[in-house]
């Protein structure tokens, strides 16, 4: 009887704990308010939002990016469009339940999900950047694909001769001119 | 005798000669006077032009334009002769200001009281009702042709008719109503205290804005660009002016800017950080509001009011409608195009890292700027610091807040 009250209490005691480590690691219940509200979220600081998106991805997987639409809808891209409901509770999870609209999630056929163009983007950002001309690179949530910004197209060949090195294929990748972001003190 | 004669002559011509002089000098001096009073006397205003066509017209009582751009006049009712007085009038005003052609259509409204009558009382009131606490302005209203009296409040309309009647002027000739109280129109290129995000601060020989103002550690300050700086990455102790340089404009030192990291994410050449950002201490004696964010209309530098930060967010999502205010090009408004890009800049070897684009105007000097979403009212959430833009200042690039804060770019701040 001793032994089963001792028992009882070991248990109780590591409910407790488990209890408390699990209430500890979701957000701050108030933290979430639109967006992402930074100030009490101490470990989400050192990630960036592309992380972030990783994050949801890997709670609904397909989960291909999310943009705000025109007419102000929050769009998503799915590479399985019937899985909206598990794509807003990830969503919901990871920045909080203000981030869903009230009138959910518009959900768009995706081609690519999230997390494969994360690592895409990873391994191609440093090399291509590196290529003078060569002015930025993205992961264009709102086109579900990657995006190089270059100075003149005839660049772009140099960058698809990349995208074949990295085994990245070239139809996840828009490559556009665009013009160079300089400073601006006066 | 001949001896005699000879010098009365002289004497008469030495008379003449010299009171001569004395007159014309003092004909000059009078000239001189003349000329000095007239460049003292002040310029004639509106409501002397009209008062001296009143005096001409004794039934002119004023001259507008209606909202339909008509040209409309005041005659007092009792004219007898409307047309001439009319004519004369006109005539009197083309001789003195040559906007009014004979040809132009007037409307003639029944007046109470002409011009004449009402400036006399205005120049008779203005002085001992301006005493009155609170009392804004005082005109000659010759839209209305009565004169006008703003107040701050009509509590004080009592005292203001006490004044009329004292003064000898009906009542029924003043309007006296509630007038907002009229302030100086600072920019955002002037000098501002306490110190609000959106100011123009120097350095050097450039020119920023001021990103928001910030508790960093314990310490009060503000941050704007890394490149608002002496040095772009590591700490010169740069000096700060608001807005410009001198003693009495100093407002802090930059005492936090991360060096720029080479390797890992970073491109084979280039230097990196997550955002182009800085902190400089507040100086001591110098005011600021934390939280606060200078207001102006959009593509305005003149400040109305102001902002008040009531959260941060950490990223912005694509299709957001983000606002930004920076000394050159003011307000400005537009939507997130990109987020989170990996962007060099140019005429350097410096990447930064997952920095957000926004499409709204933006010029050089309008670094630093706070960039942040209206919620409701004059509250705003804040977002990040505006650093950079294309060529044709179209679309503004941010450091977003959640790679300011980042533990090696300026860590944790209090932003409000």
């Amino acid at each position: 009887m001793f032994r089963n009250a001792t028992l009882g209490l070991l248990l109780v005691l590591v409910l407790v704990i488990v209890g408390c480590g699990f209430l500890k690691s979701g957000p701050d219940a108030n933290s979430h308010n639109g967006a992402l509200q930074s100030r009490s979220i101490e470990g989400i600081k050192e990630k960036t939002f592309d992380d972030l998106l990783v994050e949801v991805a890997k709670r609904a997987p397909g989960f291909g990016g999310m943009f705000i639409d025109e007419e102000g809808a929050l769009s998503v891209y799915l590479l399985d469009v019937t899985q909206k409901a598990t794509a807003e509770a990830a969503i919901a999870a990871v920045f909080g339940p203000d981030r869903i609209p009230p009138s959910g999630i518009r959900v768009l056929q995706g081609q690519y999900s999230f997390v494969q163009l994360k690592q895409w983007h990873d391994r191609l950002s440093p090399t291509v950047l590196a290529r003078p001309g060569v002015i930025l690179t993205d992961i264009d949530e709102a086109k579900n694909r990657l995006r190089v910004g270059v100075e003149k197209l005839e660049l772009a060949k140099q960058v698809e001769e990349e995208l074949t090195k990295l085994d990245i294929p070239r139809k996840a990748v828009l490559i556009e001119v665009t013009e160079p972001v300089k400073p601006l003190s006066g | 005798m001949f001896r005699r004669v000879m010098t009365l002559w002289f004497v008469a011509v030495l008379l003449i000669v010299v009171g001569g002089n004395v007159s014309v000098r003092s004909g000059v001096k009078a000239g001189d006077r003349g000329d000095a009073l007239q460049s003292l006397k002040a310029p004639e205003t509106l409501d002397d032009q009209f008062a001296s066509i009143a005096k001409q017209v004794p039934a002119f009582g004023g001259l507008f334009y209606d909202e339909m751009g008509q040209l409309t006049m005041y005659l007092v009712e009792s004219e007898p002769n409307l047309q001439e007085a009319v004519d004369l009038a006109i005539e009197a005003f083309r001789k003195r200001d040559g906007r009014i052609t004979s040809a132009d259509l007037i409307r003639v409204l029944p007046g109470q009281y002409s011009f004449l009558q009402l400036k006399q009382w205005h120049d008779r009131l203005f002085v001992p009702v301006f005493s009155i606490q609170g009392v804004i302005l005082t005109d000659v209203d010759e839209a209305t042709n009565r004169l006008r009296i703003g107040v701050e409040s009509l509590e004080i309309a009592d005292q203001v008719e006490e004044e009329l009647a004292q003064l000898g002027i009906p009542r029924e000739a003043v309007i006296i109503e509630e007038t907002e109280p009229i302030v100086f129109m600072a920019t955002l290129r002037d000098r501002v205290r306490p110190l609000r995000a959106g100011l123009q601060i120097n350095f050097s020989q450039f020119l920023c804005t001021l990103g928001f103002n910030a508790v960093r550690q314990g310490v009060n300050g503000f941050v704007t660009c890394s490149h608002c700086t002496d040095r772009q990455g590591g700490v010169e102790s740069t000096s700060y002016y608001q807005p410009s340089a001198s003693l009495t404009n100093f407002i802090g030192t930059e005492t936090v800017d991360p060096n720029y990291f080479r390797g890992g994410v970073c491109p084979r050449g280039a230097k990196c950080r997550y955002s182009d950002s800085a902190f400089a201490e507040l100086a001591a004696g110098v005011t600021s509001t934390l939280g606060a964010i200078e207001q102006t209309g959009l593509g305005s530098m003149t400040i109305t009011g102001g902002y008040q930060i009531t959260g941060e967010v950490s990223a912005p999502l694509v299709g957001e409608r983000l606002d930004k205010v920076g000394r050159t090009t003011g307000r400005s408004e537009g939507a997130v195009a990109a987020t989170c890009v990996t962007t060099g800049v140019q005429g350097s070897n410096i990447v930064q890292i997952c920095q957000d684009f926004v499409n709204a105007s933006v010029a050089g000097g309008d670094s630093g700027s706070p960039v942040f979403k209206i919620t409701s009212g004059s509250n705003v959430q804040l977002y990040g610091i505006l650093w950079g833009g294309n060529q044709s200042g179209t679309q503004f690039v941010f450091s977003r807040m959640g790679n300011i804060e980042r533990s090696g770019e300026l860590g944790l701040l209090t932003t409000f």
